[in-house]
């Protein structure tokens, strides 16, 4: 505020200097109330905008990550039926249609791992859930074999730290 | 102040969301999903998982594996729907001392609170490491149905959470809070809420408060806490596994493995079902026999999704009525219908709301994240973070010049958050043009005549020099009251004008919205104005290049070459007033190809070394381009 706006002081202020100066007071401590408002609101502003930038660019960052896991999302049912065809029938039996199949599994698993996706799960690891999902319980024979990954039932896939999707598992189960 | 998170803690998931600039944003969990499942398990190695991770291990851990705790916040042990509820789950479960009610994880007796707590303590955890600052306070959303004790556990167990909870809001007013519909007053709403495992509908009104203020009242509020998205899926599966029994003989129902994957398919049949009208779900090696491996494909219909959901639609509809009944209102009252929950997505459910209140209902707002956006709206409020005096406005409609033409170029789109300035190089139209016209517009039409004249002016004392080499650099810039300053600066002699215009302020809502909707309707036209537009400017170019060409290579151009340009300038000339815009086009082509001959016979006469000096006018090629340097496009019309 300059000192031009406090010139004007009204006859009755002047003669009760003691009330002007309240008023003057009461004046500066609201203007100095609002100042602050405005600057926390300014400071905020700028905070969140100072945010928003440093959010983006890791956006920006895992933008990629995220546009290839989608795309591995509709290509992991097929390496699935893929993994599913081994076990049903014998793929290392010395067949024709056995090596075809064979060949297409690794080309897809490579085309996967150039776009950086892991796939993972294998039995016999100690089952965490962070990367493992249980399917259901089978009993095993031992106590080591307690609460470790029996069988994986569908590969897990992750690119960088995001999991796409987790291994699914059958865990072991001991009982006495 | 640290931000005020908005929580949504749901039965089966969580959501969480803030406020960023202004906007409601949602948060992302430490696994990168914007939903949280509302699990908690103590693993068997002793370990405390909340979220995705309780979830996966359930299986292996059913009795220390807490989910729908939701369900028995606030209740006492011996009420006949938490005996109910008790029988469903998995884990244990005790009267407490109070004779609330307690359950068992990894050997030690949890209160629903507790639970609940580290539910959100996880969400508080995510937020701060998504925000970057500690969270320390919270609105969390409630059903409306829920008593004072539910209210008061649900608060309790933000406080368990580190969490100083700033209110507690209904899940119906949140969703209201998300589409602004505070703002109005006296509105009647319905929120339709479907969600994966329960069912409610309220009827809201919105009066004033005696803050002048929205305050949104639930009027009336029913439900059912066994009805939901599950149920549906759950019917789906059954065809599923139906349909394969017949055709294979075998039942997979009971094999864990083949179920998850019926599971999955049936989720995203059901989704897909919500855009086509039939799918195809194609489970290959579902399960084995003797002859070998089994393979489930089968078609499926909306219309066959309809039949398998109606009993489930018909009982959300029938509960709606009730609650309608129950309110003070009519269903003609309603004046606006909201969906909440993924389940609002299939067009049956949208169907069955739309018949029976009379209108379309809202879910312009993802149905699944929509109840948090309203909570971390309530936050932003309770902050202070939407107060007037931190209100950005936007400009309506776009603002900028008419340039070469007759085209008005915009220099700052419609609907840009203001305070702004945006600045942009323009250049002159003709050879020695000393001054410059600028003249402000205001719309979305693509000609300038069409739209609002704010005001013009001049900047002159531009050096003569030819068309496009001097740079005129225009600034815009919009105050935080929509007051627009133009600035034209002559970069090579620093002489500026200025004007200052008090921009939108003389349009009503009303001319806004007809000069939108002009635009719309004429945008076809105006592309053609467009399109003319640009061959005449391009045709201009032409003849300036081709003029300057023979001027500055005479007697290096043979003379029935030069002979032949003249005759295709002359060409081009009579077409470049028509509206045949292919004859302009055509007409320059011809010339530009003619041109490039101009430039073989210079160097064939230069003994074919050297490419044009420094200064001269490529003559070829140079019909097609822009003729203003380092801009955009050419400049005003010459004064």
């Amino acid at each position: 505020m300059s000192d031009l706006d406090e010139e004007f002081i009204p006859e009755e202020d002047a003669e009760n200097p003691t009330g002007a100066i309240k008023k003057l007071r009461e004046r500066l401590r609201n203007a100095e109330k609002e100042a602050q408002t405005n600057l926390e609101g300014w400071q905020r502003t700028k905070a969140d905008y100072v945010n928003l930038k440093r959010d983006e660019e890791t956006r920006r960052m895992h933008t990629e990550e995220r546009l290839k896991a989608s795309i591995a999302e509709d290509l992991i049912p097929v390496l699935d039926s893929f993994e599913m065809s081994a076990k049903h029938s014998d793929l290392s039996a010395d067949k024709a249609g056995n090596k075809d199949l064979q060949a297409l599994h690794k080309q897809l698993l490579s085309a996967i791992k150039n776009m950086g996706i892991e796939q993972f799960g294998k039995a016999g690891e100690m089952f965490d859930p962070h990367k493992h999902e249980a399917l259901r319980e089978i009993s095993v024979e031992t106590p080591e074999d307690e609460h470790k990954v029996v069988t994986v039932e569908r590969s897990g896939y992750s690119i960088g730290n995001y999991i796409i999707r987790p291994a699914q598992v059958s865990v072991g189960t001991y009982n006495k | 102040m640290a931000k005020i998170i908005g929580i949504d803690l749901g039965t089966t998931n969580s959501a969480m969301a803030v406020m960023q600039g202004g906007e409601p944003v949602i948060l992302e969990n430490a696994e990168g999903a914007r939903t949280t499942p509302s699990v908690v398990a103590t693993s068997k190695t002793g370990e405390r998982l909340v979220g995705l991770i309780a979830r996966r291990q359930a299986v292996t851990n059913p009795k220390n594996t807490i989910y729908q705790i939701k369900r028995f916040i606030g209740h006492t042990f011996d009420e006949p729907a938490v005996q109910k509820d008790k029988a469903a789950v998995p884990y244990e479960m005790q009267k407490a001392k109070n004779g609330g009610i307690e359950v068992s994880m990894g050997g030690t007796w949890y209160t629903p609170e507790a639970i609940s707590a580290m539910i959100l303590g996880k969400l508080k955890a995510d937020a701060e490491k998504r925000l970057g600052e500690p969270v320390t306070e919270a609105v969390i959303t409630v059903p409306a149905y829920f008593n004072d004790s539910q209210r008061q556990a649900t608060k309790d167990a933000g406080k368990i959470a580190g969490l100083d909870v700033k209110r507690i809001i209904n899940e119906p007013t949140a969703a209201a809070l998300a589409y602004g519909f505070n703002k109005k007053k006296d509105e009647k709403i319905a929120v339709f809420d479907f969600g994966g495992g329960t069912f409610d509908i309220s009827v809201l009104e919105v009066g004033m408060s005696t803050e002048g203020e929205g305050a949104i009242e639930v009027k009336s509020t029913d439900g059912d806490a066994h009805l939901g998205g599950k149920d549906i899926d759950q019917k789906i599966i059954d065809w599923l596994a139906t349909e394969f029994q017949k055709e294979s003989g075998i039942d997979v129902r009971n094999d864990p493995l083949a179920r998850q994957r019926l599971d999955e398919a049936a989720e995203k049949a059901k989704i897909e079902l919500s855009t086509a009208m039939e799918t195809e779900v194609n489970i290959p090696f579902l399960t084995s026999d003797a002859s070998g491996p089994r393979h489930l494909l089968i078609k499926m219909s909306r219309a066959k999704l309809e039949e398998l959901a109606g009993e489930f639609v018909e009982r959300a509809m029938a509960i709606t009525k009730r609650a309608m009944e129950a309110s003070p209102f009519k269903v003609g009252d309603i004046n606006e219908v909201i969906l909440v929950g993924g389940q609002t997505r299939m067009p049956a459910l949208q169907a069955a709301v739309e018949k029976y209140f009379g209108k379309k209902a809202n879910m312009s707002v993802n149905p699944d994240e929509v109840v948090a956006i309203g909570a971390a709206i309530q936050g932003g409020i309770l902050g202070g973070e939407v107060k007037d005096v931190l209100l950005l406005d936007v400009i309506p409609l776009s603002l900028g010049i008419e340039t070469m033409g007759g085209v008005a170029t915009k220099l700052i789109e419609r609907n840009t958050t203001i305070p702004t300035s945006r600045s942009q190089v323009f250049s002159t139209a003709a050879d020695n043009q000393t001054s410059v016209e600028i003249h402000i517009t205001q719309g979305e039409r693509a000609m300038a005549s069409d739209n609002k004249s704010l005001g013009r002016f001049v900047l002159d004392g531009i050096p003569p020099a030819p068309r496009g080499l001097p740079q005129i650099e225009v600034s815009f810039d919009v105050d935080a009251n929509g007051i627009l300053s133009v600035k034209a600066k002559d970069k090579a002699t620093n002489k500026e004008q200025s004007i200052r215009i008090e921009a939108s302020s003389g349009l009503s809502d009303q001319d806004i919205e007809r000069m939108r909707k002009d635009a719309e309707a004429n945008a076809t036209s105006d592309k053609q104005k467009m399109e003319m537009v640009e061959a005449r400017n391009l045709a201009e170019q032409a003849v300036y290049g081709a003029r300057k060409a023979l001027a500055d290579n005479k007697g290096k151009v043979p003379a029935e070459l030069e002979t032949s340009i003249n005759e295709k300038i002359t060409a081009l000339e009579g077409k470049k007033g028509s509206d045949d815009i292919a004859a302009i086009k055509a007409a320059t082509e011809e010339l530009s190809k003619e041109l490039s001959k101009v430039y073989e016979a210079v160097q064939k006469a230069a003994g074919g070394q050297s490419a044009p000096q420094d200064g001269q006018t490529p003559p070829a090629g140079d019909a097609g381009s822009q003729s203003a340097p380092g801009d955009t496009s050419p400049n005003p019309e010459a004064k």
